[in-house]
């Protein structure tokens, strides 16, 4: 079994687990928690960006449309393609 | 004569391999070729070569539409009226890309690059003589052809009016509100819409649909959709624009697919409908649920 880690969401006091080889989107979907907007499920829409304030994590291919690189280094992600690999505090900004 | 029909167009991807996984199972269109970093892609029932090409890169989106006209010689004869119009024209050459012939190339105003063309090579659907209804090796969704896209932009009145005035396009609805052109749907078949702009960032895409035949087919298509996780936007419900029936889902990259049936079929002395502030968000987007969702409105790619 791959290792789960805590994904806190620090603007709404919600937290779940997440599975290394899972994105933190698809996971809060199968487990019922709506914290993070449901866009594409692709990386191409950008709908699903939130901000990683602490813990270390995997991106996988995003659109550059929607994730600048710039974004990037401020610790911006697209929830549907980035895993954890550590427990992670994430913001969701409106 | 002049333009016939959507005939094809041309979508960036960032996942490859993926895509074409998407787009041979769960679309379930046939896979004709790949070269040169393209896939080509057609619809079962399609005689053409193809109507959807695939390119890798960095983000989704649309990278041309390209309608077919009935005779060669018609594209010199668009080339001028289009230049005459104020619109600057390019010419693609033959073989540009894998079995098309040469295509004559503009960007509309609100962006987006669209192409003209006759020549392609035409294998067939194979049921040409003594036929079956369709043919036997069909999976996923399968729909017989492609239908329709829409695109965005500011300028909804100047790509409708170059539509309308130099290509002939015929309109089936408008949404006006607040006196705003807001969306036009535009036809060339006798379908309710070849292609229809909404206003929203220049140069996008929001959706491209292939066509199916039935309510029963888009529910089916539903359920193949859910049965592989794929990326629900909307539907199956009924637009009241267009009267169509619908699914809205997303490909591996954030491309919105669509697939549609029903609607009517206007001829050119069609009457126009319109839809105002008074009823389109209600009941124009979404007949039954009244409401879109933010994902549906604001994500174009
Ligand atoms: S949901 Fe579209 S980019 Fe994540």
């Amino acid at each position: 079994m791959k290792p789960r880690y805590r994904v806190m969401v620090s603007d709404q006091q919600t937290e779940y687990t997440c599975r290394q080889d899972e994105n933190l989107l698809s996971e809060a979907l199968n487990q019922g928690i709506r914290a993070i907007k449901r866009g594409c499920l692709g990386g191409g829409c950008g709908f699903c960006k939130v901000r990683v304030e602490s813990g270390r994590y995997e991106l996988g291919k995003c659109s550059v449309k929607v994730l600048t690189p710039e974004e990037k280094e401020r610790g911006y992600v697209l929830a549907c393609r980035t895993k954890p690999l550590s427990d992670l505090m994430i913001r969701i900004e409106k | 004569m002049g333009v016939m029909r959507l005939g094809r167009v041309e979508v960036r991807v960032t996942d490859f391999k993926q895509s074409i996984d998407y787009y041979s199972n769960v679309m379930g269109l046939q896979l004709m070729a790949q070269e040169n970093g393209r896939a080509y892609f057609k619809a079962w029932d399609e005689d053409d070569h193809h109507s959807l090409i695939l390119v890798e890169a960095d983000h989704p989106g649309l990278v041309h539409v390209g309608f077919k006209v009935r005779r060669e010689e018609e594209l010199d004869r668009f080339e001028k009226a289009l230049e005459e119009y104020g619109v600057r024209v390019g010419r693609v050459s033959k073989g540009e890309r894998l079995a098309e012939g040469q295509a004559i190339r503009f960007t509309l105003p609100t962006g987006q690059v669209m192409e003209l063309y006759h020549e392609i090579e035409r294998p067939g659907n194979g049921l040409k003589l003594n036929p079956d209804p369709y043919p036997a090796n069909l999976k996923g969704i399968a729909p017989p052809h492609l239908d329709h896209l829409l695109i965005s932009g500011d300028d909804v009145k100047g790509t409708t009016d170059l539509l309308m005035n130099v290509l002939d396009f015929h309109m089936s609805e408008q949404v006006i509100l607040q006196e705003e052109l807001t969306a036009t749907f535009l036809f060339r078949t006798n379908t309710t819409h070849d292609i229809a702009v909404i206003k929203g960032p220049d140069a996008k895409l929001h959706h491209f649909a292939f066509a199916l035949n039935s309510w029963d087919d888009v529910l089916r298509a539903g359920d193949w959709l859910a049965r592989n996780n794929i990326a629900h936007d909307e539907g199956p419900t009924r637009h009241g624009v267009t009267r169509g029936l619908t699914i809205y889902f997303f490909d591996p990259s954030g491309n919105r697919n669509e697939v549609f049936s029903g609607g009517y079929a206007p001829g050119p002395d069609f009457i126009p409908v319109t839809w105002t502030e008074e009823r389109f968000f209600t009941r124009g987007i979404f007949y039954h649920r009244g409401e879109s969702n933010e994902r549906f409105s604001t994500v174009f790619t």
